[in-house]
């Protein structure tokens, strides 16, 4: 069934999609594209405009201003019930008094398919999901994993062009959820569906998505593939929001092709090699990830990207070591070290050591 | 569901039930006595007390008017309650509180304060139609018990559920069919039940506004207590009791069930 049903995703298109309540701007001038079959995130914290934005091409909010198509049709104007579209909502929103079953076949009998073909169909999607044997429960009688599993099938089964999903794994724990990511990436990719997601969790995005937009105050900050956004974020926010980083404001002093070099208010000088499209008059901030950087014990003769600085912290996390250093002119900086290298290397408090980090791990990033 | 009661709770359960039980036991108990008059202890064990009320066409009367008044009430009250219910909850209405506050107010007024009033409203406007005003009356009393129960169903329903119906193609009269009514059907049905048995159990309104061709139950329980004492009046309690508690189990068995289902 599966191979069969790849008639393919459609291709979800917004342009310059605005929407105010009164006179709060909840998202502004949102454009983006999701081609057929992709995975796209929409990546920000809550009240970022992604759930509105997501809730325009369900039909379920209407904009204020721009445009939706679906494989090059307007959809903006047509009820929601008419999109045919498959949605999963943050609580599944399961139909308490209505059976596994009968949830699964509420979108086929809607679209008018025999009973017969109905029960068949919704069978089969239950299958898809391995839940098959669970038709006659209810869905209260279901644990949180499970729930989630039948409002996937019931959202899939009648063949939906483009998948919904707000914020869909919120309610399970943590090991559940890891597993539901990889079985719902699975199932979009074998049903060939434009998948559409919603959430806060960066995590979440960087499994499931091929695109990532990250969103932020109701306008999108980037658009990119999961490995783009988290080793080229163009602003600060993105490179805060996406792992973490450290930042020092900088100004570009020098730039020739994808070299750049740019000096601290407090004189250090910094050294990139990551193509950016900034010039000297923009606000920018070279950001530095904890992990990229490297420690060696002592003060080591200034050079770019290199700070000396007193240890103030250590904290072990399980799989790195978590280092607090502070830098006169700087403030805090933070360094991640891999625990196999925290028992040769290991910082004590009040300790002076010296953190470096290559041209091509500096990141020069938009300040706001 | 599963958890252990402790004793202590059983006990306490178990006389507030009784409380509430015995005093209706003892009606039945007395209607059954073979004297001339109400005796409690009853005194030996006969129906003839029932063959007499239901063979007095009176009783018979008053029992089936009552029925067609609690009837005619229900539909009503159900008929303006709902909407009433559903704008309130549902939407921003200006001065929301103040016309829920007015409609609930008959449970603040001693009733037979509103019905005078109501007497006195009749009187002004010349009408005669009795029906007509003891189907008012009911309602104005009954109106807050259908509104509070389903407006309190109405505040409980899932309003995910109907952005996920409507999404997975449901057109907005099959949204209120298929999603919104199994979810207040169990709120409307306790509203009517409630206002069935205020209706059927009044006295207070009906005293005002009956005559002598519309004539409940509860005041003809009345003049026959005032005319005479014997156990005939202790079968017409028994009878209403019964009714009650038929009433409230036959509902139960048809629509408790999809209650259980969907606590569960």
């Amino acid at each position: 069934m599966a191979t069969a049903t790849s008639a393919g995703g459609g291709e979800v298109r917004l342009t310059g999609i605005c929407r105010s309540y009164g006179t709060t701007q909840v998202v502004r001038d949102v454009n983006l594209n999701a081609a057929g079959g992709e995975i796209l995130a929409l990546l920000g914290p809550s009240g970022c405009g992604k759930t509105t934005t997501l809730r325009m091409i369900a039909g379920l909010v209407q904009p204020s201003a721009g445009e939706i198509t679906i494989d090059g049709a307007p959809i903006t104007g047509l009820p929601v019930h008419r999109r045919n579209l498959g949605m999963l909502f943050q609580n599944y929103a399961l139909f308490p008094h209505l059976s596994v079953l009968e949830n699964v076949a509420f979108g086929l009998a809607m679209r008018g398919a025999s009973k017969t073909e109905t029960t068949r169909r919704a069978r089969e999607a239950l299958a898809l999901v391995r839940l098959a044997g669970f038709e006659d429960r209810m869905p209260a009688a279901l644990s949180g994993g499970q729930q989630q599993r039948v409002a996937m099938a019931r959202a899939i089964v009648y063949r939906p062009r483009v998948l919904l999903l707000d914020e869909p794994f919120g309610a399970l724990d943590k090991k559940l959820r890891e597993e539901m990511q990889i079985e719902l990436r699975q199932l979009c990719n074998e049903l060939g569906l434009t998948t559409i997601l919603v959430t806060h969790d960066q995590e979440e995005a960087l499994i499931l998505a091929d695109q990532i937009a990250v969103m932020r105050g109701g306008r999108i900050e980037q658009v990119d593939n999961a490995r783009a956004i988290y080793e080229r974020p163009v602003s600060h926010f993105v490179a805060d929001f996406i792992g973490s980083s450290n930042f020092i404001a900088a100004g570009i002093v020098e730039k020739t092709g994808d070299h750049t070099l740019l000096r601290s208010a407090g004189g250090h000088l910094f050294a990139s090699t990551v193509a950016n499209d900034f010039s000297a008059t923009d606000r920018v901030a070279v950001a530095i990830r904890p992990e990229s950087v490297r420690l060696s014990p002592g003060e080591q003769p200034a050079a770019p990207n290199t700070l000396s600085g007193t240890i103030r912290r250590s904290l072990f996390k399980g799989q790195v070591l978590s280092v607090w250093m502070q830098n006169g002119s700087n403030g805090e900086f933070q360094v991640s070290v891999p625990i196999e290298e925290a028992g040769t290397l290991s910082p004590r408090p009040g300790e002076i050591w010296t953190a470096r980090w290559s041209a091509e791990r500096t990141l020069v990033v938009r300040e706001q | 569901m599963n958890e252990t009661v402790s004793p202590l709770l059983k006990i306490v359960v178990g006389v507030i039930l009784l409380m509430v039980v015995a005093p209706l036991v003892v009606p039945l108990l007395m209607s059954v006595s073979d004297t001339p008059y109400i005796v409690f202890p009853p005194q030996g064990f006969t129906l003839k007390w029932y063959a007499e009320v239901l063979a007095n066409p009176e009783a018979r009367g008053s029992f089936l008017f009552s029925l067609e008044l609690a009837a005619i009430v229900t539909l009503v009250s159900l008929a303006f309650g709902v909407p009433c219910a559903a704008g309130l909850t549902r939407y921003r209405v200006p001065g929301q509180d103040a016309v829920l506050g007015l409609i609930l107010s008959p449970l603040i007024v001693p009733l037979i304060v509103t019905g005078v009033a109501l007497l006195q409203l009749f009187a002004l406007l010349g009408s005669r139609a009795t029906m007509l005003q003891l189907v008012i009356g009911h309602t104005v009393v009954c109106l807050p018990y259908v509104i509070r129960s389903v407006s309190a169903s109405l505040l409980l329903v899932n309003r995910n559920l109907e952005d996920a119906a409507a999404v997975l193609g449901a057109p907005p009269h099959l949204v209120a069919t298929k999603v919104i009514w199994p979810q207040v059907r169990p709120g409307i049905l306790a509203g009517g039940i409630f206002c069935f048995i205020v209706s059927f159990d009044d006295y207070p309104i009906s005293m005002w506004l009956a005559d002598g061709n519309h004539f409940p139950v509860p005041l003809y329980l009345y003049t026959v207590i005032e005319r005479s004492f014997d156990p005939s009046i202790a079968a017409i309690a028994s009878l209403m009791i019964v009714f009650a508690l038929l009433l409230v189990l036959v509902i139960e068995k048809v629509f408790g069930l999809s209650l259980a289902r969907l606590a569960s």
